[in-house]
C-alpha cells in the first residue's frame, strides 16, 4: 500500500511538473508576439513631443513657460491627435 | 519633424465653424482659410521653401491644419496639414513639407537658438495609477498614416481584478466584462466609421466572446494565468452605410486574444499583464466598392501596477 501511495505521489508530481513545463512555451511564445506587436520608439515617436491635453491648458504653459504652441486643428466632430483618433 | 517640433507645447483642438465656443487661434485660422471659399486651382511646381500664401491656402483645403502661436497665444503661422500637389518640391514628403513649414515659424519667433535635445519617448499614462494601456496597429499597406499606433489608457477597476482573480483551476470569461479595455481595440482612422447625421465617430458598442482563464505555471515569485479566446467587436453603425443608406445588419470584426496576468506570492489579485489581439478589419473601399480585410493587431500592457 505505502508503494503504491508512493508512486501515486511520484506520478501526480510529474504530471504536474509536465503541465508547469508545458505551459512555459505558450508564455514564452505569447512574450515573443507582444514584443513584436508592440511598436517600437521610432513608431511611437509623436509621444517625443511635449503633448497637453487642452489648448487652454498649452496656452496656460505657454504663458508661464515662454514657449509657443503648436496646434492641430481638425475641421470634424471627432479626432484626438494625443491617442491617434483622427 | 520631431526634432523640428520640440520647442513646442503640441495639442490639438477639434470642432466646426457655428460651434459657439471657437478658441480665437481657431478662428484666426479659419477666417482666413474660408475667406474666399473653397476654389480649389492648379499650382505651380516650386523648387524653395517659401511659406504658403493665404492665396495658396485657398486654393486647396484639407480638414486639418496646423497652427503656431506665441506664448502669448498670437497666431504667427499656419499651413494646411497635408501637402497638395504642386507644393515644394516634388518628391518633398509629407514629414519634410510639415518640418519645413515649422522651421519656418521658428524662425520667426527666433527660437532657433534654443536646445534642440529630442526628449524620451512618454508615452500617456493615469497619473501614477493602475491602468492598461492598449496599443493599436492597423497594419494598411495603402495609407500609411493608418498604419501609426494608437495609444489609449484606461484604468483598471477592482471588478476587473476580481474577475481576472487567481484560481489554480481555468474557468470562463465574458470577454463584455472587459469592454473598457477592449472597445479601444480599433482602427486610428475613424473618419470612415461616422454617423452621417451626427458627423460623430461610431464608438464600440459591444464585446462578445468566451474567454478562457488558465493557469500557466510561474515565473520567479510570480504565479502565471493566460486569457485566451476569440473577441468580437462591433460598433453602433451599420455594416454598410452612406448619406441615403442604413442597412445590411452591424459592423463587426474579431481577433484572437491572449493576455499573460501575473500574480505576486500570496495575492488573488494580479500586479501585471502583457496581451496581443490579432484580428482583421475589414474596411470598405469606397473607390472600388470593396471589403478589403486589414491585419489589426495591439499590444496590450498594464502600468503602475508594481510590476
Amino acid at each position: 500500500m505505502r508503494a503504491l501511495v508512493s508512486l501515486f505521489v511520484v506520478l501526480l508530481t510529474t504530471l504536474t511538473a509536465t503541465a508547469a513545463v508545458a505551459s512555459e512555451p505558450s508564455v514564452r511564445q505569447l512574450l515573443a508576439r507582444y514584443d513584436t506587436i508592440r511598436p517600437d520608439d521610432d513608431q511611437l515617436a509623436m509621444y517625443r513631443l511635449d503633448w497637453v491635453d487642452s489648448l487652454a491648458d498649452a496656452q496656460d504653459l505657454a504663458l508661464l513657460d515662454n514657449r509657443p504652441v503648436c496646434l492641430v486643428v481638425i475641421h470634424a466632430r471627432y479626432g484626438d491627435i494625443t491617442s491617434g483618433h483622427c | 519633424m520631431v526634432r523640428a517640433l520640440q520647442p513646442y507645447i503640441v495639442t490639438s483642438w477639434h470642432g466646426h465653424r457655428n460651434d459657439p465656443d471657437l478658441p480665437e487661434a481657431v478662428q484666426t485660422v479659419w477666417q482666413e482659410k474660408f475667406a474666399a471659399g473653397h476654389k480649389p486651382r492648379p499650382r505651380q511646381l516650386k523648387k524653395t521653401f517659401e511659406p504658403r500664401s493665404p492665396e495658396e491656402h485657398r486654393q486647396r483645403q484639407s480638414n486639418v491644419d496646423i497652427a503656431i502661436l506665441d506664448s502669448e497665444g498670437n497666431v504667427v503661422h499656419w499651413f494646411d496639414a497635408f501637402k497638395h500637389a504642386g507644393r515644394g518640391p516634388a518628391a518633398q514628403t509629407l514629414a519634410a513639407y510639415t518640418a519645413g513649414e515649422i522651421q519656418f515659424a521658428t524662425s520667426q519667433l527666433a527660437l532657433t537658438s534654443r536646445p534642440r535635445r529630442v526628449r524620451p519617448v512618454v508615452l500617456p499614462d493615469l497619473a501614477g495609477a493602475p491602468a492598461v494601456r492598449i496599443l493599436c496597429t492597423l497594419e494598411d499597406d495603402r495609407m500609411l498614416a493608418y498604419s501609426a499606433p494608437t495609444v489609449e489608457v484606461v484604468p483598471i477597476t477592482g471588478t476587473e481584478r476580481e474577475l481576472l482573480a487567481w484560481s489554480s483551476k481555468a474557468r470562463t470569461v465574458d470577454a463584455a466584462e472587459l469592454k473598457s479595455w477592449l472597445s479601444q481595440i480599433y482602427p486610428p482612422g475613424v473618419m470612415e466609421r461616422t454617423n452621417p447625421q451626427t458627423k460623430e465617430a461610431y464608438r464600440i458598442e459591444s464585446v462578445e466572446g468566451a474567454l478562457t482563464l488558465t493557469p500557466a505555471g510561474r515565473r520567479g515569485k510570480h504565479r502565471l494565468m493566460i486569457l485566451a479566446g476569440t473577441i468580437t467587436l462591433t460598433d453602433e453603425g451599420s455594416k454598410n452605410f452612406s448619406e441615403d443608406h442604413f442597412s445590411d445588419g452591424p459592423f463587426s470584426y474579431d481577433g484572437k486574444l491572449e493576455i499573460l496576468l501575473a500574480y505576486p506570492e500570496g495575492s488573488d489579485s494580479f500586479s501585471g499583464l502583457r496581451g496581443v489581439f490579432d484580428g482583421i478589419y475589414p474596411r470598405l473601399d469606397r473607390m472600388h466598392n470593396q471589403q478589403r480585410n486589414i491585419p489589426l493587431r495591439a499590444a496590450i500592457e498594464s502600468i503602475d501596477t508594481d510590476s
